[in-house]
This record gives C-alpha cells, sequence and structure tokens, in this order.
C-alpha cells in the first residue's frame, strides 16, 4: 500500500519546551501537508482537534474541531496543503501528573476503507501563561 | 462564606466495604454452622468414616472465615465509631468554586460530643489524581494525593459540648491544575480534615471544591 507523509506545522504559539503553548480560547492556526508515495483510496482525510489522556487509567478524549482536508482518491505523489484555524476551547488545560496526563493535539486522520487509518498528531500546550 | 459538601466518594467506599464484610461474615457463619453439624453427626455415628479429628477441620477453617469477616467488620465501621465522639463539622469557604491562584478564607466549626483527649486535628488542602482502569474483568482505581496546605493544631482534652473553631487562608497555587471530570480520569480538589483521638479511631472527612480553570490574576 501506498505511504502518505503528513506534515502538521503550528503557527503563532509560544515556545514551551518542546512544544507550542498557546492561551485557552485563543486562535490555534496551523497548515498540514499531506504528500503520498503511490495511490491512496480513501474516504477523507480529517484535521481533528482534540485531546486525550494518557497514563494510568484507561483513554478519556474529546474531539473538539474538526476541518475536512480532502476526500475521493489520492493520485500518485499527491501534495495536499490547508491552512487551519481553529478557537481553543477554555478547558480542560494540558496536564502532567503521576498517573494522568492531559494532552492536546492536531490530528490529521484519512479514513482508509476496510483497513487502519493513517494518523499523524502533532502536540501543543493549552494552559494559560503564569 | 459558602458551605462545603461531604466529598460522596469516601462514604461510598466506606458503605461498599461494611456490605462486603457483611457478606462475608454471614457466608463464613453459614459453613460454620454446616461444620458444626457435621462434627455433631460424625460424634453421633456407631460407625466413623475417618478419624474424628478430620470432622473439626472444615468448621475450624470456617471459624477463621469468620474471624477474618469480624475483624473486616470492627475496621470498617471505625469512622462510624469515631463519629460517636464528634459531631459533624462545618466547613465553609469564601468561595467554594475558586479559580487558581485564588486565597480563600476557609472556616472550620466541629463540636464534641463527648469528653475527648485529641491527640491532633489537621486540615489540610489537597489535590487528586484518580485513575479508573480495567483488569481484566475488574475495575481498578488508583489515586495519587498531594498535600497543597496543611494546618496542625495541638492535641489537648476537649470536654462535651466544646467547639473547635478555626479559619485560615488557603491558596490555590498558581500553576495549579483546575478540577476536572472524564469518564476514567479525574482531578479533584479537597479539604480533608483529621482528627486524632487516644483510644479511638480517627475522624477523617472529605470536602469537595470545584477549581475553575480560570486564573484568578
Amino acid at each position: 500500500m501506498a505511504n502518505a507523509n503528513i506534515q502538521i506545522t503550528l503557527s503563532d504559539g509560544e515556545p514551551m519546551g518542546a512544544l507550542l503553548r498557546y492561551e485557552p480560547g485563543s486562535a490555534l492556526r496551523g497548515t498540514v501537508q499531506l504528500t503520498t508515495d503511490g495511490a491512496i483510496n480513501y474516504r477523507a482525510a480529517y484535521i481533528r482537534l482534540q485531546w486525550r489522556t494518557e497514563g494510568r487509567g484507561d483513554r478519556d478524549q474529546e474531539k473538539c474541531g474538526e476541518r475536512l482536508l480532502a476526500e475521493g482518491a489520492l493520485v500518485p505523489n499527491a501534495n495536499l496543503s490547508k491552512d487551519f484555524n481553529f478557537t481553543l476551547p477554555r478547558e480542560p488545560w494540558s496536564f502532567a501528573g503521576h498517573y494522568i496526563n492531559l494532552v492536546w493535539e492536531i490530528a490529521v486522520v484519512v479514513d482508509l476503507p476496510l483497513a487502519r487509518d493513517i494518523v499523524q498528531a502533532e502536540q501543543f500546550i493549552l494552559a494559560p501563561r503564569r | 462564606m459558602q458551605k462545603l459538601q461531604q466529598s460522596p466518594g469516601l462514604n461510598l467506599a466506606r458503605g461498599c466495604f461494611i456490605a462486603f464484610a457483611v457478606i462475608w461474615t454471614g457466608f463464613s457463619c453459614v459453613f460454620l454452622l454446616a461444620g458444626l453439624s457435621a462434627v455433631v453427626v460424625a460424634f453421633g455415628a456407631s460407625e466413623s468414616a475417618g478419624p474424628v479429628w478430620l470432622s473439626f477441620l472444615f468448621p475450624l477453617v470456617a471459624l477463621l472465615f469468620v474471624a477474618i469477616g469480624i475483624g473486616l467488620f470492627v475496621f470498617a465501621v471505625r469512622p462510624l465509631i469515631a463519629a460517636a465522639r464528634v459531631n459533624k463539622p462545618e466547613i465553609a469557604l469564601s468561595n467554594a468554586t475558586p479559580r487558581v491562584g485564588e486565597e480563600l478564607t476557609l472556616t472550620y466549626r466541629q463540636t464534641f460530643k463527648r469528653a475527648t483527649d485529641v491527640a491532633s486535628i489537621a486540615l489540610q488542602l489537597i489535590f487528586r489524581e484518580s485513575a479508573t482502569y480495567q483488569r481484566g474483568t475488574d475495575s481498578v482505581t488508583v489515586t495519587d494525593d498531594k498535600v497543597i496546605q496543611q494546618f496542625d493544631y495541638p492535641g489537648r482534652r476537649y470536654e462535651a459540648g466544646e467547639l473547635f473553631n478555626v479559619r485560615r487562608n488557603v491558596m490555590i497555587p498558581d500553576d495549579a491544575m483546575h478540577s476536572f471530570a472524564a469518564t476514567h480520569n479525574k482531578l479533584l480538589w479537597l479539604i480533608r480534615a483529621q482528627i486524632k483521638m487516644q483510644g479511638w479511631p480517627d475522624f477523617v472527612e472529605e470536602y469537595a471544591l470545584t477549581v475553575l480553570p480560570e486564573m484568578a490574576r
């Protein structure tokens, strides 16, 4: 099966370690680039704003926004680029604890029929400046 | 001032523990009675199927389970025993839904039902992580408590009807996380009161507050 190379670039955030920080309620802008090395037949590709938990407990997650990236078939050597813009919710804030981590991310999901979806995510921090 | 409500999780856990202890002891008593009946029958039989001491084995094991059940029950009702010495406290905060970085005033009032020698009293502001996961068919919850602030009061004798009344400032730290609750993962803020009484089980109660996802300043 052909591979899809997905690049997610976030803009305007404040660098905080390896990630960018955004204020709750602010705008999150960025660009997604999707390239393929062969033809991919897919139902649709989405850009999702979501949070999820990691750690000892079972996963909780919520999709807070979604944009359609593309749909139909991707021809070989396709090169898609799309800007996106989300208004971030005011909560929950990003968190790293003993048993629980709460992670925010922009995820690009390529929905494939009868196969595992192709997923690429870029994490960021949602928290106020302290 | 806004009164805080008792955290429901603690009472639910205590109730489940008592129910488990009662069921354990009940079933163990049934097996003990069955074993004792078998001993009576063995002694009354003209020909014994095996050594007489063997017929005591089952009721002895059942007696051990009964003893464990009674121990579990006593341990489970200890908070109720402790509550016989003190009345339910009145806990109030200047704001029961504070923001991150906010300073609050906490008042704690509690009267003693009977004369009690108190070893110590502690009031704590606690941030708790609670994570639930499936392990086979069992649901397991693990918690991690971080004591953010603690106020200790020395022990002394409190007479019946005497009031323990304190007022303190507590602070939700600037770098704290707000309250959060999802299906399997929770981040909770609590006020915990613990009274150690000489010769009596500790009195421990927890009261939940909701920290909002906003900065105080």
